[in-house]
């Protein structure tokens, strides 16, 4: 049995939650200069709470994935000094403080199961293993599909995402009124903090939470193992070079994607100290693959593209499974020339579980 | 605005099907409402993919500096500011002119999404342009209403004076030149936000771009869809010495990385809005570069890039030139 608290608005459970900004970091979606980020609770001004509401309420994923807050963007790793005729070299491990994320959506939260399953095979990715045992995640569920979303062909369930915490249910507005929010403890973490929840003042344990009837539509499930087949054969396709001649080598579509995570090592040295960090990468930049003494086995735009699709669609079913996408829509949404992942499926007929 | 799609069409299979030209880089519909996104027509069969419309904003001049169209003969829909673009590419040698054939289009300005957006309540996707004399008639399942291009029209847009190419600049001219709103707007009217921020204190002003850059998440989209942005190598992309830190957390290198942009295409900046367009933080970068233009004009008087010939006013030094540094030295 899940246990589940009420709450009667979203502006009202942000503020029960400052009650817990001494145990954990809090963060929250919020909209400023009409631009969708996430920020501190804690910074959140007043008359921005309404526009937290709004963004959980969407039936499409914000802005920014939610994986920054497993793996940032930038991430020291190595202190290095040098003491004379040596170098001293400490590893720099903080231990992560206790966070709670609030506003994934289920695409976003379901995109780590493709990141746990490169960083926390061995090698374990310390750094990220310790932030995905921190962490608690608030997933708002949707009710129906966004514009772009493609979430279910994926395998992702909408309304009962399976690596969530936490779920965030907005029982069915009736005009202007809402009944009310419901969180539903999934993990056992989130259920530990649901407990811890229904303590305070302004929620409430109720039996369970409502169950939003959808207009259920029958959506094939793509199938990994035959997209992966249908890749095989388009390795010396026109289309790469097709979508190269209007690709911008930008890294939108990396950066905002849930599930790219590949990153770069760099050092940065001043006066004999300095820190070496890791930093997410592109594959669409033109240095991606360059080696030390200047050959670059990806030398080309079409070379790079080709490579994105294939670790999304063939690489990744390959070696872990899954297809390395979870339907999020951002790169359809996001790319100044309109190149998304379904740019690719509908060459290949992807669309009818690719059969 | 005369639809100019299918003559578009027309020349575009009879250059692909003599064989003048290899490629025809121009415009088709992307996947998303409202989207019009580059799109190269190889054969013949690829010309019925080829649109102009209000949503046609990517400068195309820019792909040709990339390896695939080396060598080849290409045809190129272009705008006004699009042909400024080039034309600072063939002042400068780095694309031939005899490899190219110029197909300039009449352009009234270009829409921009994010205000359009604003304007209806409900989503691109259920509504149906109609483009007027002097308004947008927006029509929904909702409601139906006309907005004023100006409301909707880009900011560079509603004061470009160079919105089709010249006859004499390329080689065949498509619609008839002419402004999409009545209303003449001078460059101040349309980036009002400029005066606002020259008003603030230095605090203020540093607090309100420390805000804008932190969102950066250094994506490079700004840099890569700017038509003058043409460095082999740029200076970010180097790696020994690399000059740009790559760690994100550091602010201060959000802000080298756009000052230091805005500085290298201070005089070059035609106005076409890309950058601020394509970023999906909604940074405005055009804000950056308008205050370095009206600056450059104040200094060393007014110069059009792409429109006025060479040499630009950075590109040389005279021994009066005004040195406004020269009061704080001590």
């Amino acid at each position: 049995m899940n246990t589940v608290v009420k709450c009667h608005s979203v502006p009202k459970l942000l503020e029960v939650l400052k009650e817990l900004t001494d145990d954990y970091q809090i963060y929250c979606p919020v909209k400023q200069d009409d631009t969708e980020t996430f920020l501190p609770l804690e910074q959140i001004e007043q008359d921005e709470l309404l526009t937290v509401g709004e963004i959980l309420s969407k039936n499409e994923p914000p802005l920014y994935s939610i994986k920054s807050f497993l793996f940032p963007n930038s991430e020291v790793y190595l202190k290095f000094r040098r003491n004379h005729d040596k170098v001293d070299f400490t590893v720099h491990s903080q231990q992560p403080e206790p966070t709670i994320v609030i506003g994934g959506k289920p695409c976003d939260v379901e995109s780590f199961d493709m990141i746990d399953k490169v960083f926390l095979q061995e090698p374990v990715d310390t750094f990220y293993k310790q932030k995905r045992e921190q962490t608690i995640f608030i997933t708002s569920i949707c009710t129906s599909k966004g514009p772009n979303c493609m979430c279910e062909e994926f395998g992702v369930d909408k309304s009962e995402p399976k690596l969530s915490d936490i779920l965030l249910i907005e029982s069915e507005k009736t005009e202007e009124k809402s009944d009310g929010i419901y969180l539903k403890g999934v993990s056992e973490k989130g259920t530990k903090l649901i407990e811890r929840l229904a303590e305070l003042d302004g929620l409430q344990k109720v039996d369970n939470s409502p169950n939003l009837i959808e207009d259920k539509e029958e959506i094939e499930k793509l199938c990994p193992e035959a997209i992966k087949d249908k890749m095989e054969k388009l390795y010396d396709s026109d289309i790469w070079e097709d979508l190269a001649m209007r690709c911008l080598g930008c890294g939108i579509c990396t950066y905002y994607c849930p599930t790219c995570h590949c990153y770069d090592i760099n050092d940065y040295s001043r006066k004999g100290e300095g820190v070496r960090y890791r930093s997410w990468d592109s594959c669409m930049f033109s240095d991606f693959t360059n080696m030390a003494g200047g050959h670059n086995p990806r030398p080309t735009k079409a070379d790079r593209i080709k490579n994105r699709f294939f670790h999304k669609l063939n690489y990744f079913v390959k070696q872990q499974g899954p297809l390395a996408c979870v339907g999020c829509g951002r790169c359809a949404k996001n790319c100044p020339v309109g190149i998304s992942l379904n740019t690719v499926l509908q060459k290949i007929g992807g669309q009818n579980n690719g059969k | 605005m005369r639809n100019i799609t299918n003559e578009l069409r027309e020349i575009a299979e009879d250059l692909l099907e003599s064989k003048k030209v290899d490629v025809v880089l121009g415009y088709a519909k992307g996947e998303q409402p409202y989207q019009s996104v580059p799109f190269a027509a190889k054969k013949k069969e690829d010309v019925e993919n080829l649109i102009f419309d209000i949503f046609s904003y990517s400068s195309l001049s820019k792909y040709l500096l990339d390896d695939m169209y080396r060598g080849k003969k290409v045809a190129l829909v272009l705008k006004g500011c699009d042909y400024r673009g080039l034309k600072i590419m063939l002042d400068e040698s780095r694309v031939d002119r005899d490899d190219l054939y110029l197909i300039g289009v009449e352009c009234r300005g270009v829409l921009e999404k994010s205000k359009l957006k604003k304007k209806i309540d409900a989503t691109l996707f259920e509504t149906t342009l109609d483009l007027k004399e002097d308004k947008l008639a927006i029509s929904s399942s909702k409601e139906n209403v006309e907005v004023p291009y100006e409301d909707v029209l880009s900011p560079y847009c509603l004061a470009c004076e160079f919105s089709t190419p010249h006859k004499e600049e390329v080689d065949i001219i498509l619609g008839e030149p002419g402004k999409m709103t009545n209303k003449e707007l001078t460059t101040d009217e349309c980036f009002a936000e400029i005066g606002q921020i020259e008003k603030m204190d230095e605090e203020q002003r540093f607090e309100y771009w420390k805000k804008q850059l932190n969102r950066c998440k250094r994506c490079y989209s700004c840099r890569n869809a700017c038509p003058v942005c043409t460095c082999r190598v740029c200076l970010f992309d180097r790696e020994n010495p690399s000059y740009l830190d790559s760690d994100t957390s550091q602010l201060a290198q959000h802000q080298f990385y756009h000052v230091i942009r805005a500085f290298h295409i201070s005089d070059r900046c035609v106005g076409c809005g890309q950058c601020s367009r394509v970023c999906p933080e909604n940074i405005p970068l055009h804000l950056l570069n308008q205050k370095l233009i009206k600056e450059l004009n104040k200094f060393y008087g007014s110069y059009l890039p792409g429109v006025d010939e060479q040499p630009a006013p950075l590109s040389f030094a005279k021994a009066d030139d005004p040195d406004p540094f020269e009061k704080e030295e001590k």
